[in-house]
């Protein structure tokens, strides 16, 4: 009998994303797994995959004999007594890693939390082009020959002009059953898009605060590269002034400046206005900050910012406020006095890590 | 005199005259002006042993014109608060300086949490020359901040008021 290895391999996919379902809450809110990420695949620890294997009885303890007893005697191994036992000093079980792609990642995110895919906004959409070897040729570069194909139309000519010999099986291949693998150009159409992340790093805003943000982000990138080809990220930081920053800094950077929320969202309609017209981009927006703005009129011209310039423009505005120390700042409710009922504006309060599997859903559970 | 021995004075007073300067929301504010100070006491009551006080405010009449000057002078501010102010069963931490609106934001830290609220004393420094302490509570259920009164003895206040002016001296 053959044993397809790749039934096998697939039923072991499933059992590890099956598992990984289970503890997704777990996993969304420990920012262990994000340490492990590669470029495309990520590393996850998983508890125990119990694989099947036979279990030996208690051998050359007695068999099968006769003695005292009533009938209906259990016939299994007398209890231990119970005792203090020593403190074992043996390595503990190694946890498993598994690895999955950010695309396998993406799916059971979207299957576990029920989030629907997005459609695209209706836009220009921008058509790329890739080259696939789907097609063969009679001449090619002798780098590209393609063996099992050659070898065949040299048993075909050898069969039908007579000169195979089934006892004495041999095929030249000839010039002419030389195939070569050929490659057709083929158009995608793709539709683009840009996250645009924007974070407090005012000195209320503690390493806590700044993790959840980046467990945050990990997730909603992981689902809306998933969902878009050729995505774009780009970061910016803010305590009273604003500036853009790459990756790296977004997460380390810490300052103990105040808070004007304001020239985040400036900076933001800055980066739109110069880099993606709304006509070819899907634009995604997202704010997180313990809502301790400095003050209230710069609360009022982040409301003018966000309806003038922002969401004119973006697919969706979310807004994420992680709890400091000292709680949780009024900007939330302003913005939700403002939009609360807006279509493209998303709020979530997030106040601990557990919190952020929610908060995931909150964002992208309406598919925008 | 010192400066708490006046303001005291000048609470107790008004209290027994029950003339206040201006009443709003049940409670009294003091407004006083001294040499080039001036200080603004929102409070709700007193007695010979404590006080329960809203805010106090107190600011130097003479503004610093250079804005190098000013965040210096806001960073020793700083630092000076987290040093002497220890007696109030929470000690201050700078959360934020803002160098362009010149302001500074400490805290008591950490927060002290009682049932489902935190609560915590708040400083704010503005431009070196202003000082405004008050005290919040923080409901983890209706997750907003409210302002409260602070309970001080005579004793804790007056040395509150010294060291603040001497702060911001």
């Amino acid at each position: 009998m053959l044993m397809n290895m790749q039934n096998d391999y697939n039923r072991f996919r499933q059992i590890i994303k099956g598992k990984i379902k289970q503890n997704l809450r777990k996993y969304i809110s420990n920012g262990e797994m994000i340490g492990r990420k590669g470029k495309d695949l990520i590393s996850i620890p998983l508890p125990q995959i119990d694989l099947p294997r036979f279990r030996y009885g208690d051998n050359g303890q007695g068999g099968v004999g006769q003695g005292d007893g009533e009938p209906g005697d259990p016939l299994t191994q007398g209890e231990g007594e119970e005792g203090a036992g020593q403190a074992g000093n043996l390595p503990g079980q190694h946890i498993r890693e598994v690895e999955l792609t950010l695309e396998e990642l993406a799916e059971i995110l979207g299957e576990e939390l029920e989030l629907p895919n997005i459609e695209p906004r209706g836009k220009k959409q921008i058509v790329s082009e890739k080259d696939r070897y789907t097609g063969i040729r009679r001449v090619g570069p002798e780098s590209l020959r393609h063996h099992k194909r050659t070898f065949k139309e040299a048993l075909k000519r050898q069969l039908i002009s007579g000169q195979f010999n089934i006892e004495k099986p041999k095929i030249i291949p000839i010039r002419d059953d030389y195939r070569y693998r050929s490659w057709k150009t083929i158009s995608h159409p793709e539709s683009n898009a840009v996250i645009i992340y924007m974070m407090d790093v005012s000195g209320s805003m503690w390493d806590e605060q700044k993790e959840i943000v980046r467990l945050e982000t990990f997730w909603i990138d992981t689902w809306l590269h998933y969902q878009y080809k050729g995505i774009v990220t780009r970061y910016i930081i803010h305590d009273a002034q604003a500036q853009e920053v790459d990756r790296e800094t977004f997460f380390t950077v810490r300052e103990n400046g105040g808070t004007v929320i304001s020239t985040a969202y400036e900076l933001c309609s800055k980066i739109i206005d110069k880099d993606y017209s709304p006509e070819e981009w899907n634009i995604y927006a997202f704010h997180f900050s313990d809502g301790d703005n400095w003050s209230r009129d710069d609360n009022q011209y982040c409301v003018e910012i966000l309806e003038s310039q922002i969401l004119p423009r973006v697919n969706m505005f979310g807004y994420g406020q992680v709890e400091s120390t000292y709680g949780s700042g009024e900007f939330y409710d302003y913005l939700e006095d403002y939009f609360g009922e807006h279509d493209k504006v998303i709020l979530s309060h997030i106040p601990d890590k557990d919190a952020i599997y929610d908060s995931i859903k909150d964002f992208l559970g309406k598919g925008k | 005199m010192k400066y708490s021995d006046l303001i005291i004075r000048k609470i107790q007073e008004a209290k027994q005259k029950q003339i206040t300067i201006k009443q709003k929301d049940k409670f009294s504010v003091l407004q006083h002006q001294e040499d080039d100070l001036l200080f603004q006491v929102k409070f709700k009551d007193i007695d010979k042993y404590g006080i329960v006080v809203d805010y106090i405010s107190i600011q130097k009449l003479s503004p610093i014109l250079d804005v190098d000057e000013i965040n210096r002078r806001l960073e020793q501010q700083a630092d000076a608060i987290q040093k002497r102010i220890t007696y109030l069963l929470e000690d201050f931490k700078l959360i934020e300086i803002d160098r362009m609106s010149k302001r500074a934001q400490l805290r008591s830290y950490p927060p002290y949490k009682k049932e489902n609220s935190k609560y915590f004393y708040e400083i704010v420094l503005d431009e070196g020359v202003k000082i405004h302490f008050q005290r919040y509570q923080y409901s983890m259920d209706e997750k907003r901040y409210e302002k409260i009164t602070s309970q001080l003895t005579l004793e804790i206040f007056a040395r509150l008021i010294d060291d603040l002016v001497e702060i911001i001296q």
